[in-house]
């Protein structure tokens, strides 16, 4: 008989009500459909990981999507100017819900060297982030790190960003 | 050359002056509008290579607001002429894109980011400099973004040459800017018909990052971490030639060692950016194998740049007098390794592309006449593709270019299928060069302390063969202040791409992304 069963041990705990909402949370978290915007060291160091050294469809990253309809993770790479803001939050807005957004690179997060009247500094406010990775170009080892954490989160049912607002 | 310095002299007179390898000009703006097409006709130069506008705000010596600078280029004799013009805030400028048509995309730089007023109607350009609250290069600017951006509206004016029949038959396409051939950043509106594209507009402005107006607020030894980031897919061209720059106007000697080691790593560079423009010619046409295989290539590069110095993308290798490491022990091994496997790569690449009816049938298409490439001001291996022999490391040559064999391959038709053979040919000649300068490494130091980075007062102009054309700095100092007074980049995308709707008309849909992918375009240099 087993004497020293413990329900915390064969059981997840999870933040999520309904069992079609942990599904829902499961199943993201092994596929994700990420899609990428701007361009910049980061921009060129994401693509490599579909390259043949860096196996990211590992993380059920199957490949890059162009079209926000069938993507539900936004990274934003680069500078996000004035002008290029007007596409990503058309972008965004066009994505489905649940989605998450991963700031990848110094020059997303914060601008990095380019503090002058292109920038939007305030893009967060409009398009909130789940995951920053710093770096100009982070490493390819500190993204993977990221998209894992990011998995992790969803698989825990943690809300993002968006869905915080929202509620 | 003496001979053709002579010539100018007599017309020209006192204004002539001789500054390094550049002659130099004073004229009026009236002046210089007469001019244009006897420098264009009877001196030969049929080049203009860029037109670069200061503000003089502030600066006590000069008299009036603004100055231009024209760089003309005479190709046969290689001689980089130089035209600077004062102007005032209120004269009207005229267009000199009837004798250098390449001069149309330079004035309306001009006219956005400075204010320059022009006598003649010049269209849209890439930035509204209402959106911005005023001119961003002038001296006096103070941003004022209110509310969003505007951005180009899908359509075009109606043509005139066609009856309304023929009108109702036509659509209009968009494509971009978010999208994987148009590296995210650049926007094509084609108005179609039925297949063929008619008419062609392109977008750029996306990306525009204020580099100018950054580099004056750095100071001068920090602008290299910036120049770095010019170009994402070379930034070790862009050093090199910003250290290039610095050590000529300081007339700074640099060990010979450290001369070698740039050129591998230009080299090095070159084959990674080359490489990078065929996978997305590679991903244009559908075709995902070699993509990989392409990929596989610039791996075997970024390996070299991480035992290098860290950084797998972004060799930051370079400092002025030199560069900062010495190649560690058994990189050289490493190298010669990594440029066989680049060699077996490209011999793959070959079998599934070169030969292959599909690759030709569709990259057959869209040429660049020569006479109109020069016009156009393309240059790099877009412009050797038309058959146009010109290529700075031959011309020019600088570090051990005259030293290494390397042949300049050329193409004849300047079609796509023409651009890539070019690049293919440029990828094996860079090996060669390598492994010439690997077996012939001098020893020695490789850097110099350099106390003082500031350039003496005046215009310094220096340029290299980059993997998309030539790159060039033009810097303005005042020689005392710690920040530089103007930097202007000479970026071959921004260019290259004027070439794009000549090039895509009357041609298939499917055509324009495989075009546009021949280009290189990248977009850190193509908006600045």
């Amino acid at each position: 008989m087993r004497s020293n069963f413990e329900l915390e041990n064969h059981v997840t705990l999870t933040s999520a009500t309904t069992f079609m909402e942990r599904l829902g949370r499961w199943s993201q978290s092994k596929l994700i459909w990420p899609m990428i915007f701007g361009s910049g060291f980061s921009e060129v160091e994401f693509r490599n990981l579909y390259g043949p050294r860096y196996n990211v469809e590992k993380f059920g990253l199957e490949g890059i999507k162009y079209s926000p309809g069938q993507a539900d993770l936004l990274i934003v790479t680069g500078v996000v100017t004035h002008k290029s803001f007007v596409v990503l939050e058309k972008l965004y807005q066009n994505m489905c819900s649940p989605k998450w957004v991963i700031a990848l690179g110094t020059e997303a997060i914060s601008g990095g060297l380019f503090q002058n009247y292109t920038h939007k500094s305030d893009w967060m406010k409009h398009i909130p982030v789940d995951v920053m990775v710093p770096g100009d170009p982070p490493t390819p080892e500190a993204i993977l790190r990221s998209l894992e954490m990011l998995i992790e989160r969803i698989d825990l049912g943690v809300r993002s960003e968006r869905e915080n607002i929202d509620v | 050359m003496f001979d053709f310095y002579d010539q100018l002299k007599q017309e020209f007179g006192e204004n002539l002056k001789k500054k390094d390898s550049f002659l130099e000009m004073k004229l009026e703006a009236v002046h210089f509008h007469q001019l244009a097409s006897q420098l264009k006709n009877k001196f030969g130069f049929i080049f203009l290579s860029d037109i670069c506008g200061v503000d003089n705000k502030g600066d006590s010596k000069k008299e009036k607001r603004f100055t231009i600078i024209y760089h003309l280029l005479n190709l046969e004799e290689y001689c980089h002429l130089r035209i600077s013009i004062d102007i005032d805030e209120e004269t009207k400028l005229s267009s000199v894109g009837a004798t250098w048509p390449s001069s149309k995309r330079l004035e309306l730089e001009l006219r956005d980011l400075l204010g320059i007023l022009f006598d003649t109607e010049l269209g849209a350009g890439f930035l509204n400099p209402s959106d911005y609250g005023g001119f961003p290069l002038r001296k006096d600017f103070t941003p004022n973004v209110n509310g969003p951006v505007s951005i180009l509206s899908t359509s075009f004016p109606d043509d005139p040459s066609i009856d309304a029949d023929q009108r109702g038959v036509r659509s209009w396409v968009n494509i971009g800017p978010h999208h994987p051939v148009m590296k995210n950043n650049v926007r094509m509106i084609l108005e179609l018909e039925g297949e063929y594209i008619r008419r062609c507009q392109y977008e750029t402005g996306f990306h525009h990052r204020g580099f100018e107006k950054q580099a004056e607020k750095l100071p001068w030894p920090t602008l290299i971490t910036l120049i770095e980031r010019l170009n994402s897919q070379a930034p070790f061209m862009c050093t090199s030639t910003w250290c290039h720059l610095i050590e000529n106007s300081l007339k700074l000697q640099i060990p010979e060692r450290a001369m070698a080691i740039r050129m591998v790593f230009i080299e090095l560079t070159r084959i990674q950016d080359h490489l990078e423009c065929i996978a997305s010619c590679a991903v244009a046409a559908g075709n995902e194998s070699v993509y990989f295989i392409c990929q596989q290539g610039r791996e075997l590069v970024y390996e070299l740049f991480e035992r290098m110095s860290g950084s797998r993308l972004n060799p930051a290798l370079n400092c002025i007098g030199g560069v900062k490491y010495d190649i560690p022990i058994g990189w050289i091994t490493d190298c010669f390794e990594a440029l066989k496997k680049m060699d077996d790569l490209l011999t793959h690449i070959e079998t599934l592309f070169t030969r292959s009816s599909i690759w030709l049938d569709r990259n057959m298409v869209s040429e660049i006449n020569a006479g109109r490439a020069l016009d156009l001001g393309i240059t790099g291996p877009v412009l050797r593709s038309c058959g146009v022999n010109y290529d700075l490391r031959k011309v020019n040559p600088i570090y051990f270019y005259s030293d290494v064999e390397f042949e300049i391959p050329l193409g004849v038709r300047g079609e796509n299928y023409d651009r890539y053979l070019v690049r293919m040919e440029e990828i094996r000649q860079s090996i060669s060069i390598v492994i010439q300068v690997l077996d012939n490494l001098p020893i020695g130091e490789v850097s110099k302390i350099v106390e003082n980075q500031i350039p003496p007062a005046g215009i310094h102009y220096s340029s290299l063969e980059s993997s998309n054309g030539e790159l060039g700095f033009t810097v303005v100092s005042d020689g005392e202040s710690d920040f530089p007074w103007r930097l202007k980049v000479r970026s071959p995308s921004f260019m290259n791409i004027i070439a794009l709707p000549e090039m895509i008309q009357n041609r298939l849909l499917d055509d324009a992304l495989m075009s546009f992918s021949s280009l290189n375009i990248n977009p850190g240099e193509l908006d600045r």
